[in-house]
């Protein structure tokens, strides 16, 4: 143990748990604002750290899941003013003394503002932030290619989703049986991109419930939402012909309550008992109460999320899931646009091209170990890579 | 217009907040957009209560679920008005001396908490389906499930060679009765394999390899969340942001326009 010069931080320890490196702090009398953690290693020296993240006031600890040798530094504000720790290793405790803040120490990492005060470019413009840049670039540069090309030739391939395909069944299933077809976004606002998606397949499947004259009920936990919704769901009934049938009132408000939400859904579907349920969008621990309420209710359940933590829930509880990012590309698929289908597979593109950068990484990174000639030339790759300007 | 304004709005919002990650003197344009952001937000609660009293008021006046609907009306307003009192009593219906707490801590956070618990059984019913091995795939769903729901709880090094060898008993029986398709019912084959398993369910109980199995049952949970687990994760995640990336930039340059009119 021993003393660092700092105001704000009483004690900083770093261990590492399951393959994670777990930084531990606790605060002196000072108030502070925020803290800032950041993280050197072989590939981000200290005088260009990654930052690991903002926290605040009342966090006391970080997991960095990239785990191995590393060493961190935490920053605090308090006000305008801001003050760093040491760097402290892995398997380290540090007891802070309350010193004033001009003994701070000189192995302060180089920081956005102060990088800005250099004037010229950099005060414009985040170099870190240059890969990102290019990235970006690079995406949008296939993303218009690959809509130039869908232009000429609109016979775009998309291979087969299995969850998608069953749109017109349920649908169909559900006029069969002369029931209502139920849809929820899930939980959250509409900055939400998984729930921007989920509206676009909202608009398909209200396309062809307009086709077969089958109501669709649109429960909504958020008001901005509802109102996304309500357009989708009308404009979808005005594509297809048929405004006589869209009903304002089966686009409604539930609650914003996590829990009320999945309650005053699951209500629904066991009183109405549907013919079809679709949960497209965003979800959290409601998932398997409403996708076991939508089992129990005897409906066909297709679910679709980007919500990870979330799709064992419905992989085991609905009768089709779409995994992940097959959500983003649901609405191309189901409407067959060449335009959308193109977007879609600009992911894909930029998906073969990074797994062809992370198979070079692979490679270095193993030539590397069996000889540390290699090791520059892997330290070099890695650091175009590295996200240091987050 | 109706049509192009929400699409160049949307197109131009996004280019600009984009451009504003690069840029770190931007910052103040970036707050102000997110308060913006906050502010109508704010206004758009309006909607969702327009829409939820309406709805439930038109379903009274019908006499169609009236229980449902009066009791959610009464209970809205209600707690409006309790909230305004207190608001005026005291100046503010969140102070710790406002009677509205009250209800939020004796009727809103039971029924959330009830909601929540409810999730047990549901977890219950759930994994019954999910954690049957009808093929290959779902067998090694639940050998890893249960390897790795063992590990996370008391006394796993205990736990773990004595489910070890349950189910090493179980094999034994499945490699003598049921599984004649497998190495097309030959007699010597099936006591063969079945007598090893039965074997090895009895050696577990061996101390030294009982400690050995028993002290195995962490590092092989740990290596199954952070490797194969792991590595499907990252996958997924990549796939995410790509398609996340996608899906943007059809949303701002208008080729995605199911949102809008």
């Amino acid at each position: 143990m021993f003393l660092l010069a700092y105001i704000g931080i009483a004690k900083v320890s770093v261990d590492t748990l399951g393959g994670n490196n777990v930084i531990v702090w606790s605060y002196s009398e000072v108030k502070v604002d925020s803290v800032k953690v950041f993280r050197s290693d072989s590939v981000h020296p200290k005088e260009s750290p990654m930052l690991l993240g903002v926290l605040g006031a009342g966090d006391t600890a970080l997991v960095d899941t990239l785990g191995g040798k590393a060493e961190y530094l935490l920053r605090t504000f308090v006000g305008a003013d801001s003050s760093d720790t040491d760097w402290i290793g892995v398997g380290r405790t540090v007891e802070v003394s309350p010193k004033p803040k001009e003994e701070s120490p000189p192995s302060r990492p180089k920081t956005e503002k102060a990088e800005v005060r250099k004037g010229g470019v950099i005060a414009f413009f985040d170099t870190r932030k240059t890969n990102i840049l290019v990235a970006i670039l690079l995406f949008t540069v296939i993303f218009f290619y690959l809509l130039e090309r869908a232009r000429r030739d609109p016979n775009v391939f998309i291979r087969r989703i299995a969850g998608l395909d069953v749109v017109d069944d349920a649908v169909g299933r559900s006029a069969e049986m002369g029931k209502p077809i139920m849809f929820t976004t899930g939980i959250g606002t509409i900055d939400n991109l998984a729930i921007l998606a989920g509206i676009t397949v909202l608009k398909q499947v209200a396309k062809r419930a307009a086709l077969y004259e089958v109501p669709v009920l649109v429960p909504n936990n958020d008001p901005l939402v509802l109102a996304a919704s309500r357009e989708a769901v009308k404009e979808a009934y005005v594509e297809m012909g048929r405004p006589d049938l869209y009903k304002e009132n089966d686009v409604f408000f539930l609650t914003t309550s996590q829990f009320g939400f999945a309650s005053g859904m699951s209500g629904m579907m066991n009183r109405i008992k549907p013919g079809a349920v679709f949960f497209m969008g965003y979800f959290y621990a409601e998932s398997l109460i409403l996708a076991e309420n939508a089992y129990v209710s005897g409906a066909i359940s297709v679910a679709g999320t980007v919500a990870i933590d979330q799709l064992p829930f419905f992989i085991a509880a609905c009768d089709y899931t779409i995994l992940a990012d097959e959500l983003y590309a649901a609405s191309a698929y189901i409407s067959r646009n060449p335009l959308e289908v193109a977007g879609v597979k600009s992911g894909d593109w930029f998906k073969a091209l990074s797994l062809a950068v992370i198979l070079v990484g692979i490679i270095l990174a193993t030539l590397s170990q069996i000889n540390p000639d290699f090791k520059w030339m892997y330290d070099a790759y890695s650091s175009i890579f590295a996200a240091t300007g987050r | 217009m109706q049509k192009q304004g929400p699409i160049i709005t949307v197109m131009l919002t996004s280019i600009i907040t984009v451009l504003l990650f690069f840029l770190p003197q931007a910052e103040v344009i970036q707050t102000y957009l997110l308060m913006m952001a906050i502010v109508i937000s704010g206004f758009a609660m309006l909607i969702g209560m327009d829409s939820l009293i309406l709805f439930h008021a038109r379903r009274v006046q019908r006499g169609e679920k009236v229980l449902y609907s009066a009791t959610l009306l009464v209970a809205f307003f209600l707690t409006v008005a309790w909230g305004i009192l207190d608001w005026i009593r005291i100046g503010s219906p969140f102070s710790p001396k406002a009677s509205f707490l009250w209800l939020f801590r004796n009727v809103y956070l039971p029924l959330d908490a009830t909601m929540f618990s409810i999730l047990a059984f549901y977890i219950a019913s759930a994994a019954y389906r999910a954690f049957r091995a009808r093929n290959l795939n779902s067998f090694l769903l639940l050998i890893f499930a249960t390897v790795v729901m063992i590990g996370r709880v008391l006394y796993a090094h205990i736990i773990f060679p004595i489910a070890l060898s349950v189910f090493l008993i179980l094999a034994a029986v499945w490699l003598w009765r049921g599984s004649r398709r497998l190495y097309g019912g030959e007699k010597a084959m099936r006591l063969t394999l079945a007598g090893i398993s039965l074997v090895g369910a009895v050696v577990v109980f061996y101390p030294q390899i009982f400690k050995a199995v028993g002290g195995s049952i962490y590092g092989l949970t740990d290596w199954i969340l952070n490797v194969p687990q792991n590595a499907a994760k990252r996958g997924m995640f990549l796939g995410l942001t790509f398609g996340g990336v996608a899906f943007s930039l059809r949303i701002m340059f208008g080729i995605e326009r199911s949102w809008t009119r």
